[in-house]
């Protein structure tokens, strides 16, 4: 016979192979939320969207800062908190979509206008984070940034 | 199905099998380096 | 064959575009300079950067991959299905296409839309534009709409027979189009148009981006299946080989259905307002869509190594060599083959991106970009590019000119878009951003925000952009020479895609109708969208505008 009418076997082998695959590496990214707590943003509530940015000094090396972004500039626009600090940080903005990204964290955020968005870093050591919004928000863009600045 | 008169045996895709194992090593390889990366970067 | 009514409408639905691809080219090059560095200016001659960069999208992501669509499926399901597409209905759909992009194209040109291809709300764009946003959708719907009763006459006059393959994987295109463009035509019909025209105070934003990214995953799949319809049903051909499965390759066009659409969330990882549990649903089902294109790369490869061996290839690794890469007769193989190698990276990114915490790394960093310009840029692009070249000069009986040039331009492709997103995987990895004129601040040595370390990532960037604009340049080169050529009736009317026969020519029923896959599909949409669909409304966001 030429051609076969039966489903080749290999096939079925893929398909199985390609399963396990994925499920591996869906398996290590569970462990890595559950187990790690390396997760993605979530829906926060309890926290009134606010309209001014400020940094609260929670406790000593605890801070919350609320961040508002709006075009072309973040406030509070130069954070400083000592070495060591946790930082909860609540993210929104005043006008259109924008990012808040900041550089050698973990922290990297959409700021949705009347939304809250949520994510905490953890500042071991001293040096200065430049912080950037990396969605287009017009003429602009490529100037809105911000700071944070951890001392020793 | 026309017949061809050279196909005697049963076509085994041993090459395809070859090739499907590397690439899924390959995406294995590269997926842990990033894995690893994030885990380094929290 | 093709039918004959149909023949001005696909040539115009693929050489319009590609027209206008002379801009969204020009505009893609002239990106990798400004993000380089090398122009420092908030415009060039006249075009600002992110009218550019709308145009670019717009143009080389929406506009040429739909007419293409519809184009490549009205030859595909006309030559399968014997002759049996409304001829009416091609040519309204084309009417409404066009005069979709031409409603558009006014604002974006007048910079009264640089919103990006994802015009993002509450970033407000001239109404036109999102007016001619919808026409262009609702053509590409009339035009499948059209071959609907052709295909239901088909299967009653060949009960027992299968639908020829190109045919599925056509209609699975349509059908994933078909549902997923209704949630974005609520956001700009009922969103974001009354809102541009004044008519209401705002958008919930929110909620529009649930519905964006509802349409933007499979969106890809809509670019991408028609390419994949090349690989399964003509690519075996020409290698001389046999499609390994029959079976298995409608079994992966049928799994995109279902599988395609129930994940949108992995785009809105980074986003507040919905849980990180519905998100986690969605990364589970990304992870599982890629299963079908981990098949495909099997399948594929038993298909073309089947042909090689034919060929004389032996041993394990060196039958690879068999195959015609640079056979100026075939010159079509190299643009689908090559656009597969470019999919190897593209692929294994993807589900980096789709790797949910692994999302804080490379979000709207420039990695976003390197990834999709080795998809929609890769296998997506040499496959429109290819068949276009294939279908217009076939179909109007012309000859391809400069054979050896057409046979070379995916290779210098290639080597382009390699380069390329090497140099935006590596700036994105240092925290380069996406969408952004570098050259205006952190690429520029006079700024304060100046990065000197981003350089070597963008000007890596720029060089393969430029390599990509010269194989464009090279295609035009091709195809204007080869339409100027002389013309042949006879040509015209013999006309067909080629079309490979299976080697394994299974006959399984649960792969010969689409309703079952259509209500899973339906299910697993129900199942991941509705508790977010929920979150959000229940939360009541405000209207906002900007």
């Amino acid at each position: 016979m030429a051609t076969n009418s039966a489903i080749p076997d290999v096939e079925r082998k893929v398909l199985a192979a390609s399963l396990i695959f994925v499920a591996a590496m869906l398996g290590l990214i569970a462990y890595a939320a559950i187990r790690l707590g390396i997760s993605v943003p979530t829906c926060v509530t309890g926290i009134k969207p606010f309209e001014e940015g400020e940094l609260i000094r929670v406790g000593p090396g605890r801070y919350e800062a609320h961040v508002v972004a709006k075009t072309w500039s973040f406030k509070p626009n130069r954070i400083k908190v000592e070495k060591g600090s946790v930082v909860d940080f609540y993210v929104t903005s005043k006008d259109i979509v924008h990012g808040f990204m900041i550089e050698q964290t973990n922290v990297n955020l959409m700021a949705i206008p009347g939304a809250v968005n949520y994510a905490q870093a953890r500042f071991e050591k001293a040096g200065t984070h430049q912080i950037l919004c990396h969605e287009f928000c017009r003429a602009g863009h490529e100037n809105m940034m911000a700071s944070i600045e951890v001392t020793p | 199905m026309s017949q061809s008169s050279s196909k005697e045996a049963e076509f085994f895709p041993r090459g395809a099998i070859a090739f499907f194992v590397l690439m899924v090593a390959f995406f294995s390889i590269v997926w842990m380096f990033f894995y690893v990366l994030m885990i380094r970067r929290h | 064959m093709i039918q004959k009514n149909l023949r001005a409408v696909i040539v115009l639905e693929l050489l319009f575009p590609l027209t206008l691809l002379l801009f969204g080219a020009y505009h893609g090059v002239l990106q990798v300079l400004y993000r380089a560095g090398l122009i420092q200016d908030t415009s060039f001659l006249g075009i600002g950067y992110y009218t550019g960069l709308t145009a670019h999208g717009v143009i080389n992501a929406i506009v040429l991959t739909t007419f293409f669509g519809v184009a490549f499926g009205h030859a595909v399901i006309s030559q399968q299905l014997e002759q049996s597409v409304s001829a009416p209905a091609a040519k309204a759909g084309a009417a409404l296409m066009i005069l979709g992009t031409l409603v558009a194209a006014g604002p974006i040109f007048a910079g009264k839309a640089d919103v990006l291809y994802t015009f993002y709300a509450p970033m407000k764009a001239h109404p036109l534009f999102y007016i001619g946003v919808v026409l262009l959708v609702v053509g590409s719907w009339v035009s499948f709409w059209g071959w609907i009763p052709g295909y239901l006459r088909w299967r009653r006059n060949h009960p027992g027979r299968k639908t020829p393959l190109g045919a599925v994987g056509i209609f699975a295109t349509f059908i994933i189009w078909q549902m997923c463009t209704l949630p974005v035509a609520y956001e700009v019909l009922v969103q974001l148009i009354p809102w541009s025209l004044g008519l209401t105070a705002g958008v919930n934003v929110v909620l529009s981006r649930l519905l964006f990214w509802f349409f933007g995953h499979p969106l890809v799949y809509f670019w991408l299946l028609p390419a994949y319809v090349m690989y399964y049903m003509i690519m075996p051909r020409l290698a001389g080989g046999k499609l390994y499965s029959d079976f298995y390759a409608r079994f992966v066009f049928l799994a995109f259905i279902v599988l395609s659409t129930p994940l949108g969330l992995h785009h809105q990882f980074t986003e507040p307002a919905i849980s990180s549990g519905y998100k986690a649903l969605h990364a589970a089902l990304t992870f599982l869509v890629a299963v079908p294109s981990l098949l495909t790369a099997f399948t594929l490869a038993a298909s073309l190594e089947y042909g090689a061996r034919q060929n004389g290839g032996q041993g394990l690794f060196a039958w690879w060599g068999k195959l015609p890469y640079l056979d100026k007769e075939r010159w079509l193989f190299p643009y689908l083959f090559l656009g597969l190698v470019i999919f190897i990276l593209g692929g294994i990114t993807g589900i980096v991106n789709a790797s949910y915490s692994m999302s804080a790394m490379i979000h709207n960093t420039s990695w976003i970009p390197a990834h999709f310009h080795l998809t929609v840029a890769g296998p997506v692009f040499l496959a429109i590019l290819g068949m276009s070249l294939y279908l217009s000069v076939g179909l109007l009986g012309k000859k391809i000119a400069a054979p050896a040039v057409a046979v070379s331009i995916p290779y210098v492709w290639t080597v382009g878009v390699f380069t390329f997103s090497a140099g935006l995987f590596y700036g994105g990895l240092k925290g380069v951003p996406r969408r952004t004129n570098l050259g205006m601040s952190y690429l520029d040595p006079l700024s304060d925000a100046y990065r000197p370390d981003w350089r070597i990532g963008e000007y890596i960037g720029a060089v393969g952009g430029c390599i990509m604009g010269l194989a464009v340049l090279l295609f035009f080169y091709v195809l204007v020479r080869s339409l100027a050529s002389t013309r042949s009736e006879q040509e015209s009317d013999s006309f067909a895609l080629p079309v490979s026969e299976a080697y394994h020519d299974e006959d399984i029923g649960v792969v010969r109708n689409f309703r079952p896959w259509i209500v899973a599909a339906v299910i697993a949409i129900l199942i991941s969208y509705i508790p977010p669909l929920i979150q959000v409304l229940g939360a009541n966001y405000p209207l906002v505008s900007e």
